[in-house]
């Protein structure tokens, strides 16, 4: 979900989703900044990529949260314990 | 001797020294006021005192103005000095098996989970960040910790995904061995790069059209407009909950991804060896009756394979150092260490006849393999044959660099008429006319004394335990 949900916002709407605050990348720039691409901080981009990905994944966040107390109502239910190492043995 | 560490100059916040005195290490680092101040809060709060006592953070502590080490440093310009629990050995990520990067990212996803609930944030998400007591993760860059201001976005998600993420997804989804692109890339694989692994149908692997591919594109499409134009830093807010949803996202991918050993012919060395029972229970008890008699500090085994003789010297020293070049067979080590009784071993995939070279700023950042902490003694068994004919290093170099690690080594000898070595240079055209038991003693005799010996397989190996001639 967290895939598709992603592609979407920035096939559909990639200007708006590489700018912020209302405005488009392209209102804010000169034309011609081809020869700057060496002074583009590569990050520059980050802040868009982890609030569409945090708004993503806080769909399923919270889906999985309401899911988790609905199961604890469920007797017999288990949940699984926390992440700390890898478990695929040999 | 005070000695500057050559990886520390990168966070002007701080920096890192390590003291020598008497046979102890310490790790001392100087900080600015400003960081000094941060640091008290930190060690202050309930949740940092708890990842330390749980051993996912290195132990630290605030030096008193009066201790001499504390003076060298503040002697520096720093305005106070905390001291770290020493890393013995320390590691690069691309020395790491598959399931060891795998931990430490997940120990990183935790630790910035943690503190976000606690109001705290980790400024940067590098493995260089992570040490190794034995089988398990630390993280060491304390100063990396810095308070949280509520919506803060986390700005090391593409170090995240560079060094750790895409490193992974790279050997799981597409068997590519990271080792070698982490070594020569330090910062890692960005996303553009790394999407073009990813290419066709392969972008549909689990976690690529995120993670991968729309890094991707989107930086692309920033880089093409110039940058810019995504608000002032301060205007950039992200609500905690989904920073929180994003990290678990991450960690349950992460916590997916797997990597498990093809088969690969060392990582069924312990199944395949072509010793008979007997002879091989002489080799094991040749190795532990003298590494017990010796019990060193710190012993690397060259050639460790699953790590059969790695526990057997785990057991009688303090730290083993277990190199191979399969990285099946070091992975199932690590995972049999981190389980096991003998997780005092730190498995490395590594070349051996390529080891890592110092890397970074002038060589020094992230120092070569034989130039961090000369071993107590070494395990080289059943190694020089596969040096000199499948790496074509001749016998008098291998032996004199074995020399230069100025330590004790037990060595095992495969001579020609062994069915390995006979094996090894079947399709080979060369005779390899050095290799052979008298040109052997020889380069051997001119740098080490023989204190032990025994035959093994009717005389087709022997087994040699060597004290380095001053």
């Amino acid at each position: 979900m967290l895939a598709a949900a992603t592609i979407a916002l920035a096939l559909l709407q990639p200007d708006v989703a590489l700018a912020y605050d209302g405005a488009t990348v392209a209102d804010q720039t000169p034309a011609s900044v081809d020869v700057l691409v060496a002074y583009v901080d590569p990050g520059a981009a980050g802040f868009v990529i982890v609030t569409v990905l945090g708004f993503v994944s806080a769909i399923g966040y919270t889906a999985r949260a309401y899911l988790g107390r609905l199961l604890r109502l469920v007797p017999g239910s288990g949940r699984r314990g926390r992440r700390g190492e890898s478990d695929d043995g040999p | 001797m005070l000695s500057v560490d050559g990886g520390s100059f990168k966070d002007p916040s701080g920096r890192v020294y390590r003291l020598e005195e008497s046979g102890v290490s310490r790790v001392v680092r100087g900080l600015t006021a400003e960081a000094a101040a941060t640091m008290e809060r930190l060690l202050s709060e309930p949740f940092f005192q708890r990842l330390v006592a749980e051993g996912d953070v290195v132990e630290t502590a605030v030096l008193p103005e009066d201790d001499p080490a504390a003076a060298r440093v503040t002697g520096m310009g720093w305005t106070a000095a905390v001291e770290h629990e020493a890393v013995e050995f320390v590691t690069w990520p691309y020395e790491w098996p598959f399931s060891m990067l795998k931990d430490a990212a997940l120990l990183q996803l935790r630790l910035l989970d943690t503190s976000v609930r606690n109001g705290w944030m980790l400024k940067d998400a590098t493995p260089f960040n992570i040490q190794w007591m034995g089988a398990r993760p630390v993280f060491t860059d304390v100063p990396s910790f810095d308070p949280w201001t509520d919506g803060e976005y986390w700005r090391g998600y593409r170090q995240f995904c560079s060094t750790f993420l895409t490193p992974l997804m790279l050997t799981a989804h597409l068997g590519i061995p990271f080792q070698p692109l982490l070594r020569s890339r330090l910062d890692g694989i960005p996303p553009e790069e790394a999407a073009k692994y990813f290419s066709g149908l392969r972008r549909f692997k689990r976690g690529v059209l995120s993670h991968v591919w729309f890094p991707a594109k989107a930086e692309r499409r920033m880089r093409d407009r110039g940058g810019g134009g995504t608000g002032s830093d301060s205007t950039r807010r992200q609500p905690r909950t989904m920073l929180l949803a994003l990290l678990d996202s991450l960690a349950r991918l992460v916590d997916r991804l797997s990597h498990g050993p093809a088969g690969s012919g060392w990582s069924l060395y312990s199944e395949t060896h072509s010793y008979d029972d007997e002879d091989f229970e002489r080799k094991q008890g040749f190795v532990e009756r003298h590494v017990s008699a010796r019990r060193p500090g710190l012993l690397w085994d060259l050639g460790a394979n699953t790590g059969t003789f790695s526990r057997v010297a785990a057991r009688h020293s303090g730290l083993v150092i277990a190199v191979d070049a399969d990285q099946d067979a070091v992975d199932l080590l690590y995972r049999d260490a981190r389980r096991g009784e003998e997780r005092n071993i730190v498995p490395l995939v590594m070349d051996l006849a390529n080891l890592s070279p110092g890397q970074g700023w002038a060589g020094q950042e992230r120092a070569a393999f034989d130039r961090r902490r000369s071993p107590d003694m070494v395990l080289c068994l059943a190694l020089v044959h596969h040096m000199r004919v499948s790496a074509n290093v001749p016998l008098s170099l291998y032996v004199e660099w074995l020399r230069s690690l100025d330590a004790a080594v037990i060595l095992e000898f495969v001579g020609r008429d062994d069915e390995m070595f006979r094996k090894l240079v079947e399709n080979k055209t060369e005779d390899y006319p050095d290799y052979t038991a008298g040109q052997f003693q020889s380069e051997v005799g001119r740098h080490f004394t023989v204190v032990d010996r025994l035959e093994l397989k009717g005389g087709k190996r022997e087994l040699l335990l060597l004290e380095p001639k001053t």
